[in-house]
């Protein structure tokens, strides 16, 4: 969607070479007569997943740009004065070498005032260590904070580009045990961490989520943690089996946990509560469970039923997810929110900043952002970690749908109890 | 009246004289690119030599020594990793540890190579490639680099963005010196006679007195300090290295792609390739997908119907090689 290079159907070489020129000066292309003329431009980089394994979460990066294109094909005022919106959007192929040569080449060659590396820890850290590097002001999300200040190096120095808002690990288990004390259970819980940046981040002993777990009041077994695209969890099975664990928590992707569930019901391991992140957070992948998915439960961070609304076009949470499902005739997915707040973030940075074409003028606006977007109120200072603002999570399970095969209904509200009421009650796992 | 027969060996040719001035200038173009360049190009002739590093290496290995590895990639993220240690957790200053680190790709290939010098063939390749994967298991276990977390190069801040541009610059200008450099002087070299030799039959090579077994491990030795370096001073500039990135098996699949598409078993067609797949990779990438797979069309149309490459097309042209490893014995008559 970034290239419009060439109407014609057939390459000649004139139009070929011209086509190279627009690849090469990428971006969004615009009706020129909707630009203001003569206006100054303001170039924002987007580095997005758009293909490759974590391509769900570039899915509503692509749509929810586009959507912003056009909200913004007239240009923004800022201080009086008309400028011209730029969006660069690149796909970084899920692969971190890829993120890292892109964002070097957005900052170096494009010259951008702004990052936006959506999605995932895989694409946010490697974008935003370039970022501080070449000091360009970068708004990330959709990891939680630890994994975007800890592998980065950042618990003892804070950094000075940088900014994110999510939820942390103390959140998620806030939910996960939440949810797990709203059901009768022997209180055994069996870990499941992949071995990558996520897994050892949330597995961690010091400030993952087994010594949490232990904290509160449940008996955490972790075996070692597993290859990702394994074929093979006997090893963790056998032990959460010898250990009687009713409860399975853990972060996987799909396909692993596709094959976990497979196996666990091939040798006759039935947990009553199997809570796991990232793998249950879009549709498609509960579907690729098929019916063993039904009652899956996992940490919910933005559904339509969310209070709040957009602060650029004043739809509500509903409202966006019904023009997704309108435009995409696909069901919503929680990144949708997270894509469109980062959105009103940037927005309302360069409408506050003193200079939207200097970077450290944009900087210093996004630092005091103070905003209330589709996934909560934003602000920097009060979080655990100065470049960090915490957002609402809730425990959610997968029941069986009306419109769509699957339904997530919130069923925990433990850590933000002023947000919104439960949807349901939590109910266990039925292997029958 | 008597002939006088005088006879020379002729090695340069007009072409190669021309190719070694343009190599002076755009080594010293190179080296000045802080003062005329953009900080923009200084990045893409920092990904341009290591890529160009990377496949020279393996066009020594696959197109001279006939070790065809697709495990190199083991080699850039053990050096990476050590740099990142070195520099991170020692304090050590980043370019002067870009050639400490040369040390962990030298320890890791003589065991490998020990290991895997009686397999032949795919046999070798493959192992080296389980190899890699044995190395990238390993470091996602290691606590001490973050396991599969992966490591930032955060020291990097301390440098003014001038600093380290020349820095960079002198750091490329010695990579390509030491992987194009060094292995036109090899070839060139007594030993160059031996590989060629060995390239178009080892066991004939033998035969003749060649000790291949020998040969072979040095070349492969140099290989993955070559691709250590190139894989030291990528992840310098990139700044993030993690056990999936630094180990990523597509650093072999390009390395492959640029020798063949280029033209295996020649110096001119690793460069040329890498220049094919490098601009390739800046108009078409944004195809995402769909320009992976027609680069992977090209290789085999490439390995079915033009076995020398882009390279091998040109020479049909006219020999005008730029790195000319052959002797020639002029006869001249004088009256």
């Amino acid at each position: 969607m970034t290239l419009t290079i060439n109407p014609k159907d057939h390459l000649d070489r004139r139009s070929l070479l011209k086509g190279l020129g627009a690849v090469t000066a990428a971006t969004i292309a615009l009706p020129h007569a909707a630009r203001a003329q003569g206006a100054k431009t303001i170039k924002i980089g987007v580095i997005s997943p758009m293909t490759g394994p974590l391509s769900l979460f570039g899915e509503t990066d692509e749509y929810t740009t586009s959507k912003i294109m056009e909200l913004v094909a007239d240009g923004i005022e800022v201080n009086g004065e008309t400028y011209n919106i730029e969006i660069l959007l690149r796909d970084a192929q899920s692969n971190p070498n890829r993120a890292a040569e892109l964002a070097g080449d957005l900052i170096l060659n494009d010259e951008v005032a702004l990052m936006l590396p959506a999605s995932a820890t895989d694409i946010n850290n490697p974008t935003a260590d370039q970022c501080e590097l070449y000091g360009v002001p970068c708004i990330s999300s959709n990891s939680p904070w630890q994994a975007f200040v800890m592998p980065r190096g950042g618990a003892e120095t804070p950094f000075n580009w940088t900014y994110h808002f999510f939820w942390g690990l103390e959140d998620v288990l806030g939910t996960f045990t939440g949810m797990w004390k709203s059901i009768e259970t022997n209180g055994k819980v069996g870990m499941l961490f992949p071995r990558n940046a996520d897994g050892e981040t949330w597995g961690n002993e010091e400030y993952g989520l087994p010594p949490a777990v232990r904290e509160a009041g449940f008996e955490a077994f972790a075996p070692s943690m597993f290859e990702p695209r394994t074929n093979d969890f006997s090893a963790q099975i056998s032990t959460f089996k010898q250990n009687d664990c009713e409860i399975v928590g853990g972060i996987t992707y799909v396909a692993d946990l596709k094959t976990f569930i497979t196996q666990c019901k091939q040798q006759n391991y039935t947990p009553k509560v199997v809570t796991v992140a990232a793998a249950l957070l879009f549709p498609s992948g509960i579907e690729a469970m098929g019916d063993l998915g039904e009652r899956m439960s996992s940490e919910v961070w933005w559904t339509p039923a969310f209070p709040y609304a957009s602060s650029l076009t004043g739809q509500t949470s509903q409202e966006i997810a019904d023009a997704w499902e309108e435009d995409t005739g696909k069901q919503w997915t929680q990144p949708l929110g997270y894509a469109h707040a980062l959105w009103e973030v940037i927005l309302d940075t360069l409408k506050r900043s003193s200079d939207p074409l200097d970077r450290e003028a944009n900087r210093d606006a996004l630092a005091a952002t103070n905003l209330d977007t589709l996934v909560g109120p934003i602000s920097f200072g009060d979080g655990p970690h100065p470049n960090v603002c915490k957002t609402p999570i809730f425990g959610g399970q997968w029941v069986e749908g009306e419109k769509w095969p699957f339904d997530l209904k919130i069923v925990d509200n433990s850590l933000y109890p002023d947000v919104l009421e439960p949807d349901a009650q939590m109910k266990p796992l039925d292997w029958s | 009246m008597e002939t006088i027969k005088h006879m020379r060996v002729a090695r340069a040719t007009t072409s190669s004289r021309i190719a070694m001035t343009l190599g002076i200038v755009v080594l010293v173009a190179l080296v000045a690119m802080p003062w005329w360049a953009t900080s923009g190009n200084i990045r893409w002739a920092i990904e341009l030599c290591c890529y160009i590093a990377i496949a020279q290496m393996w066009n020594l290995l696959a197109g001279y020594a006939g070790l065809v590895s697709v495990g190199q990639q083991a080699f850039i993220g053990v050096a990476g990793y050590m740099l990142f240690v070195l520099a991170q957790n020692f304090g050590v200053n980043p370019f002067v540890a870009v050639f400490l680190s040369l040390i962990a790709p030298a320890v890791l290939a003589v065991p490998t190579y020990l290991l895997l010098r009686r397999l032949d063939g795919p046999y070798f390749a493959i192992g080296t490639w389980v190899v890699a994967e044995a190395v990238r298991l390993a470091t996602s276990n290691i606590d001490y680099v973050n396991a599969g977390a992966g490591m930032t190069l955060r020291v990097m801040t301390q440098y003014s963005q001038h600093e380290r541009e020349v820095a960079f610059v002198i750091l490329c200008a010695v990579l390509l010196l030491a992987t194009i450099g060094g292995s036109y002087w090899l070839l060139r070299s007594r030993h160059g006679l031996a590989l060629t030799a060995m390239r178009d039959n080892p066991v004939a090579a033998a035969s003749q007195g060649v000790n291949v077994g020998r040969l072979r491990f040095c070349i492969f030795v140099a290989a993955a300090v070559g691709t250590g370096l190139a894989g030291a001073i990528y992840y310098m500039a990139q700044l993030r290295i993690t056990p999936g990135a630094g180990f990523d098996p597509f650093w072999a699949s390009m390395a492959i792609f640029i020798v063949m598409v280029g033209g295996i078993g020649s110096i001119e067609g690793a460069i040329l390739g890498a220049l094919i797949y490098f601009f390739a990779d800046r108009l078409f990438g944004e195809f995402g997908s769909a320009y992976l797979i027609v680069l992977g069309l090209l290789t085999l149309v490439i390995a079915l119907y033009a076995r020398g490459g882009v390279w091998g097309l040109m020479q049909k042209l006219g020999d005008h090689p730029w790195f000319p490893v052959r002797r020639k014995l002029i006869v001249e008559e004088r009256a």
